[in-house]
């Protein structure tokens, strides 16, 4: 039996080439007969190559006019926090955020479990859609404290960073998080907003997170599009 | 009751059912967490308590859910392993499986292919010139029996020459790579959220277009050498991922 079969091999070959910028992001991939000659392999071996790489979210198959490479994927690294504005310029990408609503509440008992906070806390939930490059990538639901933040208001979280409004405001700085990652089928809302398909997966990405002096400020709970995001963390550079 | 009457029970305990499992799959439900009493629940989702008791029998049954006499019924804790992706470095061992190990699944493992290749892909990843051999190694990972991860491992042949010779059904990639003083132990990692592929998807026993966590390490041994390229495919239903970030 062979140790790994031809599609696997021409997969991972054509991803190196992705990763070193051979093919850039964007750019269309030479058509199947093309790739097919140049590895000298059948066409049924290069499409399973190429399916290969279409299920990692490598390449996307346009009907009629072959396949290009995805856009590269926004970066969350596994050893810094910031916010996701930051983040996502850091990549010389483009970003911004509609404010879908900004309620004062009370805590529900499963924001109350998940943050050990008392029934009578209050907190600000604000709910915003977050695009990247001009599309749809999360949805953004953060709560905050209100007796640590009571000045927050719409305009500082409609189209501008809530950490710097927090900073700005109330002296707050954001030093950590604690943070999770889990697979979820989007719902109905989610689906629309993301402009996914009805119950596609999505990536929830919650955290907890605490200021310089210590001090639980936010619950958030995001839902990802999976094809736009990863997460990184390098030990060697 | 009439056949109508009968069915509407029916299937208003089968939307029922499925509404209590979205809750808890996407968490509104917590494990431990106690469910409106059976009345409370007829009024809220108005169907008869017979459709309620009906769907409360059948979640019991499927293990989504368990009752407490004489206290009500409650979320049963899910076998969701976490995986904590912060220790690993501190504990000098990385990979999915290590990180399983800590949270007390019993390991057992299925070799499909191993054997070595000469192929510029993957002595790339390794950073080895393009023509040096290298020893693949695929795997199905069991935890408690059941298949969570399928595996593609990496390992430059030059410095494990033996390899070939090594059950790694029995023995653990990393004591083996310890044992040849090159034992992985700092870590580039990535990891993102896909849609199952037939192949690695229906070894995970996943149906097509469920999301599985994909997972690439490259590992460095303590001379800063590329020892491992590991590609992990990782059950999400069964899995969680923590970490703790601090603002750089």
């Amino acid at each position: 039996m062979k140790v790994l079969t031809q599609d696997v091999i021409i997969a991972k070959e054509i991803e190196c080439r992705i990763e070193s910028g051979i093919y850039p992001e964007r750019s269309r991939l030479p058509s199947e007969r093309t790739l097919a000659g140049e590895f000298g392999v059948q066409r049924g071996t290069m499409r399973r190559a190429l399916r290969i790489l279409e299920d990692k979210g490598a390449i996307l198959s346009r009907q009629r006019s072959g396949h290009y490479i995805a856009p590269r994927r926004i970066d969350f690294n596994l050893d810094a926090y910031n916010s996701r504005k930051a983040v996502i310029e850091h990549m010389g990408r483009s970003t911004y955020v509609k404010l879908l609503t900004f309620d004062r509440m009370f805590i529900t008992d499963k924001l109350s479990h998940k943050m050990g906070l008392p029934g009578d806390t209050q907190l600000f939930r604000i709910m915003r859609l977050r695009y990247a490059e001009g599309a749809p990538l999360a949805l953004e639901r953060a709560h905050i404290l209100c007796d640590l933040a009571p000045d927050i208001t719409e305009e500082d979280v409609h189209n501008r960073s809530l950490y710097s409004a927090l900073r700005q405001k109330h002296g707050i700085h954001i030093d950590r998080a604690v943070s999770r990652v889990s697979a979820v089928h989007a719902n109905g809302l989610e689906s629309e907003l993301l402009n996914l398909p009805v119950s596609r997966p999505a990536m929830r990405y919650e955290g907890l997170v605490y200021d310089s002096r210590d001090r639980l400020i936010e619950y958030f709970d995001d839902i990802i599009r999976i094809d736009r995001v990863q997460f990184i963390r390098k030990d060697i550079l | 009751m009439d056949r109508d009457g009968k069915d509407r029970g029916q299937s208003d305990s089968a939307i029922l059912q499925e509404k209590i499992i979205e809750q808890i799959r996407v968490g509104d439900l917590l494990p431990g967490e106690k469910l409106l009493s059976e009345r409370a629940m007829a009024e809220f989702y108005d169907v008869s308590r017979g459709a309620v008791q009906y769907a409360m029998n059948r979640l019991v049954e499927q293990g989504y859910l368990y009752r407490r006499p004489g206290s009500g019924t409650f979320v049963k804790e899910r076998n969701r392993s976490v995986m904590n992706l912060e220790y690993q470095n501190e504990v000098g061992n990385s990979g999915v499986t290590a990180m399983l190990k800590n949270a007390g699944a019993r390991m057992s493992n299925r070799v499909l292919t191993c054997g070595r290749i000469q192929e510029p892909a993957f002595a790339r990843k390794l950073q080895m010139p393009e023509g040096k051999e290298v020893y693949v190694l695929h795997r199905v990972r069991f935890a408690n029996d059941e298949a969570f991860a399928v595996e593609y491992s990496a390992i430059p042949f030059d410095l494990f020459p033996d390899a070939e010779g090594v059950d790694f059904s029995k023995i653990s990639l990393y004591d083996y790579m310890d044992a040849r003083k090159h034992m992985p132990v700092a870590f580039n990692q990535r990891f993102k959220i896909i849609e199952a592929s037939e192949r690695e998807g229906g070894l995970l026993g996943l149906r097509r277009n469920e999301p599985v966590f994909h997972f690439e390490f490259s590992g460095y041994d303590r001379d800063g050498r590329a020892v491992e390229y590991t590609e992990s495919y990782v059950r999400c239903d069964r899995t969680e991922l923590r970490f703790n970030t601090r603002v750089r």
